[in-house]
């Protein structure tokens, strides 16, 4: 079989050159999934709370937003794992699938790496081959800690079901990297691999969407989402589902296999159409190139502020009145005299939106390192463009962009909580709280600035510092960190609303910080070497 | 101010790597100046230090009289340069990025636009990711070419080019000389320089080890001779100023330094010469001489 020569060999250099990013992703997916269902016995002691929450799941917002309902009659902590569950644990070995994959193939032929791997004693499919067995084996590695984990994290679970609940996980996050796998070949560029590929998944998730808010079946089958749902783990496990999985995957990935064997390097299936000849006058300006080439990552943040918006006002309400005697929520909640629940929630919520923009904001500023190294950079700088301003134009993109993703979140979430409550009032509190996070996002983006003009070559370190922020906002409380930790982060300086009153000075504060980095980023800027 | 280029005794150091030591190198109004040198001895780097990309460690670096450094953007205004690794946005079409690069340079020439894109044979429409090494040096070589610039400078650029390609590079360059403008052009192929430059500067290890115009150069190093004589010349071979002595029966062929030649003539007329070929060293001798670095002998 010459077309596999070489696959275990390349196996073993993916193996290597995943050996940071890919565990990440497999163990932080399935330890904050235990971590999340490690506090449901506490929070739900008697069979009378579970039904309780059983309730909640006939609203038709949260069924959209959670599972099929299995089981709801006798609502037990298996139960509630299926049906809340599943679906986020599935769509993030989706994603990592996804990424995975096309970052191992599509991406490496674009760069152009794997021309020189291929003139290598390797066969016509060999990286095709080694990507699928890695993305497959990091899929069984979750499966396998959620199936041994699960049983020791609640009493009482059954081993059946965490059998049904881990496999039917994996086979989501196989098929979708099968579905990459495939989309890798057929395309010739490997953002639109991965966007093709993340769009099927967003449909897979709308569909069973559908099929469980109308109740009707038909639905749930077009989505291997609802497969995975469909083996009702921990209620009345059916194995029959495994079979479409390991159907769809294998037609997937031998049609992927078979592209791969046909086609040229670096060739695709779905050409990369004639573009345009000339530049319009959009395009011939700094800040028009740049807004050109971020106008992807803007879009698709900018569908996720929507879409937290959204759930963040349809689930309040319920919400607030779940979370009303819940212990562990507690820790969470921002608390404050005279808030109602609703509005502590959005306190919180509001954090984890302030997360996200920083998420984009970083994006866009961690880029400009990366276009000095390419040398792109560098083309620019010698057509007569000054430092400080090449750099403002990241700036203006990660400030204004951030800023409109908390206003899309903030009016998605604002104007359905309004609707619900029927207050103009509440509307605008959640609207404000939204760009009320504006600063700390900032703050991240001062940051950026700062190195950049200080010490390029360590830009990356900000998402260190995001990613440690990050996490003692989400688990700190847990945690119980001392509360020094939690005060140095610039999420913890702005004031919990709406359950809390908006202070003018930490905005001030926040944003002097922010200035006062970003000028002595773009003084420092002009003093130092171009990293080339 | 004829003197656009001048840069006098610069150092650039990379923490404790010597990139540059004491570079002088000056470009006059009009001139085409060809820069040699092996890899990695500071072409680049040179050029990029002209550019205020990188900062001197010590020296002086004047372009039209300005500061490198400290007024690099007006500099920039009267440049046109074509790095030696052309890495452009993949999602532009090349004639995007040839309209994003001219228009933020400033003096750009649609009509001379249209023409080289067709004289270089470049497919607009293609996105630059698709392109080969060759095909974005084009990208870069067009943008230059059509802008209007006193000082041109490219790095290398046609490490990438087939010699179709390459040659049209080289009627470009000499229609910028025809207008009168300056031109800088680094590069390892010879024979494109020696058909091009006025004058000529050849770096190594960080340091610039020959300067002049071809004729000085060539004058300035080792003639070739070949000779035959009724006698053997035994007194030859011992000498100091000869090299590379290679004898076959009465037939003789070394170099000899320029000083050297009066002495080594009047030996080979004692000797009885009875045929006598000389010829000044080619471009290529010159380079090799220096590319090797064979202890002793060079600088
Ligand atoms: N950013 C940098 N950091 C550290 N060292 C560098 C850097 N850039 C260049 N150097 C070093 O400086 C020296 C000169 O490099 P330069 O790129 O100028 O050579 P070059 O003459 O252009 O070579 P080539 O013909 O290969 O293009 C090399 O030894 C190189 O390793
Ligand atoms: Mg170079």
């Amino acid at each position: 079989m010459s077309m596999f020569i070489g696959t275990g060999r390349l196996f073993l250099v993916m193996l290597r050159k995943e050996r940071v990013r890919l565990p990440i992703w497999a163990v932080s997916i399935s330890v904050l999934f235990l971590l999340s269902i490690l506090s449901f016995p506490e929070t739900y002691p008697t069979q009378e709370d579970r039904q309780g929450r059983a309730l909640l799941l006939e609203s038709p917002a949260l069924r959209a937003m959670a599972g099929p309902g299995y089981g709801l009659e006798n609502y037990t902590f298996g139960a509630m794992i299926t049906n809340e569950m599943f679906l986020y644990v599935a769509v993030a070995v989706a994603f990592m699938s996804i990424f995975m994959i096309v970052r191992n193939t599509r991406a490496e032929e674009e760069n152009g790496l794997s021309e020189l791997i291929k003139a290598g004693v390797v066969g016509r499919i060999s990286v095709t081959t080694a990507a699928f067995l890695l993305m497959v084996l990091a899929n069984l590695f979750v499966a396998a800690v959620v199936i041994f984990g699960m049983p020791y994290t609640i009493e009482g679970l059954s081993w059946n079901g965490s059998l049904a609940f881990g496999l039917g996980v994996a086979g989501v996050g196989i098929i979708f990297g099968a579905v990459s796998l495939f989309m890798a070949q057929m395309s010739e560029s490997a953002g639109a691999a991965t966007g093709i590929s993340s769009a099927l998944l967003g449909l897979a998730f709308l569909l069973r969407a559908i099929g469980d808010v109308a109740g009707v079946d038909a639905w749930r089958w077009m989505s291997p989402i609802g497969w995975g749902q469909a083996m009702r783990a921990f209620v009345d496990e059916r194995w029959w589902p495994l079979g479409l999985f390991a159907g769809g995957i294998v037609l997937l990935a031998a049609a992927a296999m078979y592209i791969d064997y046909r086609r040229d390097d670096a060739a695709g299936v779905l050409r990369v159409q004639g573009g345009k000849a000339r530049a319009g006058s959009g395009l011939t300006h700094l800040l028009g190139l740049q807004s050109f080439l971020f106008r992807w990552v803007f879009l698709s943040w900018a569908a996720g502020a929507a879409l937290y918006g959204v759930a963040m006002g349809a689930v309040s309400e319920e919400a607030a009145d779940f979370f009303a005697d819940n212990p562990i929520g507690e820790e969470f909640l921002v608390q404050a005299e005279g808030a109602t629940l609703a509005e502590s929630l959005f306190a919180t919520y509001m954090a984890f939106l302030a997360m996200l923009a920083a998420g984009y904001a970083l994006q866009v500023m961690t880029r400009m390192t990366r276009e000095e190294k390419s040398g792109r950079g560098e083309i620019l700088l010698v057509q007569s463009v000054p430092r400080p301003r090449w750099m403002l134009d990241y700036l203006l993109i990660s400030c204004t962009g951030s800023f409109m993703l908390l206003v899309i979140s903030g009016i998605g979430a604002g104007t359905l909580y309004g609707y619900y409550t029927d207050s103009a009032e509440g509307a605008w509190k959640v609207f404000f709280a939204a760009i009320a996070q504006t600063p700390a996002v900032w703050v991240f983006i001062g940051l950026a600035a700062l190195l950049m003009g200080l010490w390029p070559k360590a830009l990356s370190l900000v998402w260190l510092v995001y990613t440690a922020f990050t996490l003692i906002g989400l688990i700190g409380p847990l945690l119980q960190l001392p509360d020094w930790v939690n005060d140095v982060s610039p999420y913890a300086q702005i004031p919990g609303v709406p359950a809390e009153d908006w202070t003018a000075w930490s905005t001030v504060i926040l944003f002097s910080v922010f200035a006062v980095f970003t000028v002595v980023g773009m003084y420092t800027i002009r003093k130092r070497d171009l990293i080339i | 101010m004829d003197e656009l280029v001048k840069l006098e005794s610069v150092s650039k150091y990379f923490g404790k790597h010597v990139a540059l030591e004491h570079v002088d190198l000056t470009i006059r109004r009009g001139e085409t100046v060809g820069f040699l040198g092996p890899n990695g001895s500071g072409k680049s780097t040179t050029i990029r230090v002209m550019l205020g990309l990188l900062k001197k460690s010590g020296g002086e670096v004047k372009l039209f009289g300005k500061d490198a450094w400290t007024e690099a953007v007006d500099i920039h205004k009267r440049i046109a340069y074509v790095p030696g690794d052309v890495n452009v946005w993949p999602n532009l079409t090349g004639g995007q990025v040839i309209d994003v690069l001219g228009k933020l340079h400033g003096d750009f020439n649609e009509e001379k636009r249209q023409q080289l894109i067709e004289r270089f044979q470049l497919d607009p429409r293609k996105k630059s990711k698709t392109y080969s090494k060759g095909n974005r040096q084009k990208l870069a070589l067009i943008t230059a070419f059509a802008s209007e610039a006193d000082l041109y400078i490219f790095d290398e650029p046609t490490s990438g080019l087939d010699p179709l390609m390459a040659s049209i590079f080289r009627e470009c360059v000499r229609e910028l000389q025809e207008e009168g403008k300056t031109v800088l052009l680094s590069s390892h192929i010879l024979a494109e320089v020696e058909e091009l430059c006025d004058r000529v500067s050849i770096i190594k290890e960080g340091k610039i080890i020959e300067t002049g115009t071809l004729e000085e150069l060539r004058h300035l190093t080792r003639i070739s001779i070949t000779a035959e004589t009724k006698q053997p010349v035994t007194s030859l071979p011992g000498r100091s100023d000869v090299h590379q002595w290679e004898a076959d029966g009465a037939k003789v062929h070394f170099y000899v330094d320029a000083e050297g030649l009066a002495p080594v003539m009047q030996e080979l007329a004692g000797a009885g010469v009875v045929s006598l070929e000389s010829r000044p060293p080619t471009l290529e001798e010159i380079f090799l001489r220096h590319y090797e670095s064979k202890a002793g002998e060079g600088r």
